[in-house]
């Protein structure tokens, strides 16, 4: 039994470069050259004397590695605030990644839960694939990535924006656009991450059109790999952060507190 | 209830009901759940794990969300029919009485008592035989169930524990829980773990928890159940060869739950090979053969 493996191989790495996404998210960057990762991956991310969370990889390129951070809690906070040359504890990276396969992908996007997304979008970008991406969020300044986005329309990537209160692209809830998307276009698979209730609306519209879906889930976690038991999901028993955090539409069916409850850090229910 | 076969340890996974279950139809014979206060309790802030020399180091500090939730996942165990031990703790008498009072209405096989978390306020009770006796007998005098106490390896002599918890009427005694231990980053010259220092599991205990279940199986003369770095079906059979007639299996999960059923099949077939027609022909051998 190789626990070192087993847990994330601990070790702390160096910030190479911070990136200001909008007006409160960043993007820190830091190399890892030994690190091997498949878009949908997750690290544990220990900041000194605050906490440790867990993170979605949302850039990897020639062992340089991005996690892009909305500052909400006390770690994210931390993390935000750090400068160059900071030191960060990492473990992994963790976790069931989502499913490539996918001639017509459709990528949606809502709030922080775009930063899975984008090496799935690199991913199909690199491939050649045509791909449709919907970003979402409450207003223009909580939209991610959206200049890299518009660089990449001419590569076979269609863009759509959609913010809450109509500050940037269409007015309205990302449900909308991919409504629309899904009348006019011939789609595989929809990959999303974002807020659940979101995600619920998004898998009923994909089980309607009888196309794959492939979702990324939050849970509360603590270890990262399949030992405290925070993220079990009911009434499987699956755990988010070894089964998952990638789960497809007809695993999502047999999950029945998707989309109603999840358990804060005590284990107790909270409803959404 | 008899204490035989591989159990899922406490303090690992058993948060909810689904999570036990799936463990249980993995092969575990009776699963024992986190240890479950009065009051939610959120426990340590990260890191709650890390690695040492091969072993895992933890302080989750006993996260739990307290008996009255906790209930609804015990009564979805009793529907499902899952064996399960429930375990508690208190930092008072009365406090580890007030759990036990609650959980006895869902009708546990046991009740384990934690008196020996190394890593919350907890750590202390099992460090000394008067306080071991009290809160096994507290508990004892207030409900019907089989209850167990469960032994640390950092007491500096833990048979006089054991002999305490027996002389209060524990039903078995639970043997080892984690080391003491820590760990500090050589890079950010800083302690790993959120609580600076944890409890070490996994193989590197196990010839601790070993030695252990030696000397308190022939001291006492109830049942001995073995924990501590229980990986393969050969740390098994030693376990059992050193007195533990139950043997409870934690980190060893990590690697997939199927475990259970890898150990039960291998100490099956050696019991065969060797002439054994039960796991209770070898409990203790290896003292009894002295």
């Amino acid at each position: 039994m190789n626990i070192e493996s087993l847990t994330g191989g601990p070790r702390s790495v160096q910030i190479v470069n911070i990136v200001k996404e909008n007006a409160h998210d960043r993007t820190i960057f830091f190399k890892d050259p030994d690190m091997t990762f498949s878009p949908g991956q997750f690290l544990m991310v220990w900041v000194s004397k605050v906490d440790e969370i867990p993170l979605s990889i949302s850039y990897f390129q020639d062992g340089l590695v991005g996690l892009t951070i909305r500052p909400i809690g006390s770690a994210t906070k931390a993390i935000v605030s750090l400068a160059h040359n900071d030191l960060i504890g990492i473990r992994g990276p963790f976790g069931h990644p989502f499913d490539l396969d996918c001639p017509s992908p459709l990528i949606v996007g809502g709030g922080i839960g775009t930063a899975p997304l984008r090496p799935v979008i690199q991913h199909f970008v690199e491939l050649g694939t045509e791909i449709t991406v919907v970003i979402g969020a409450r207003t223009k300044d909580e939209l991610l990535f959206i200049e890299e986005m518009q660089q990449l329309e001419g590569d076979g990537v269609r863009l759509i924006i959609t913010t809450d209160d109509g500050s940037a692209g269409m007015k309205g809830f990302v449900t909308m656009a991919v409504a629309q998307v899904l009348s006019e276009s011939d789609i595989h698979t929809l990959y999303t991450c974002g807020p659940e209730p979101m995600m619920v609306a998004l898998w009923r519209m994909a089980m309607d059109h009888d196309i794959r879906f492939q979702a990324s889930l939050e849970r509360y976690m603590k270890c990262g790999c399949g030992l405290c038991g925070t993220c079990a999901l009911d009434p499987t028993g699956e755990l988010v952060c070894v089964d998952g955090p990638v789960f497809s539409g007809e695993q999502l069916r047999n999950i029945t507190e998707f989309g109603n409850y999840h358990r804060d850090s005590t284990g107790v229910k909270q409803n959404f | 209830m008899k204490i035989e076969g591989y159990w899922l340890a406490s303090g690992l996974l058993g948060v909810t009901a689904s999570i036990l279950r799936r463990i249980a139809e993995n092969g575990a014979d009776v699963v024992v759940t986190k240890s479950i206060g009065f009051h939610p309790r959120k426990g340590h802030p990260g890191p709650i794990i890390t690695v040492s020399h091969g072993g895992l180091l933890n302080a989750v500090g006993l996260t739990n969300p307290g008996i009255e939730a906790f209930k609804d996942e015990l009564a979805l165990l009793k529907e499902w029919g899952i064996p399960f031990v429930l375990s508690i703790f208190g930092s008072t008498i009365d406090d580890i009485e007030r759990v036990a009072e609650h959980a006895l209405t869902l009708d546990p096989l046991a009740l384990e008592l934690n008196l020996s978390c190394p890593h919350a306020e907890i750590s202390q009770i099992a460090h000394n035989p008067n306080l071991t006796h009290d809160y096994v007998r507290a508990v004892k005098d207030i409900v019907d169930c089989p209850v167990f106490a469960k032994l640390t390896p950092n007491a500096s002599d833990i048979v006089q524990i054991g002999m305490a918890a027996e002389k209060a009427g524990a039903d078995a005694v639970v043997a080892i829980n984690t080391v003491r231990g820590m760990r500090i980053d050589i890079d950010q010259r800083v302690p790993v773990l959120g609580n600076i220092t944890g409890g070490l599991s996994g193989p590197p205990i196990f010839p601790i928890a070993l030695r252990c279940v030696f000397d308190l199986s022939r001291a006492l003369s109830i049942p001995i159940i073995g924990v501590g770095g229980v990986a393969t079906w050969q740390d098994a059979v030693e376990m059992h060869l050193a007195g533990a007639s139950a043997i409870q299996i934690g980190t060893a999960v990590l690697e997939g739950l199927d475990v259970f059923k890898r150990i039960k099949m291998g100490v099956s077939e050696y019991l065969q090979q060797e002439g054994f027609s039960s796991v209770s022909d070898i409990v203790g051998l290896s003292w009894r053969n002295l």
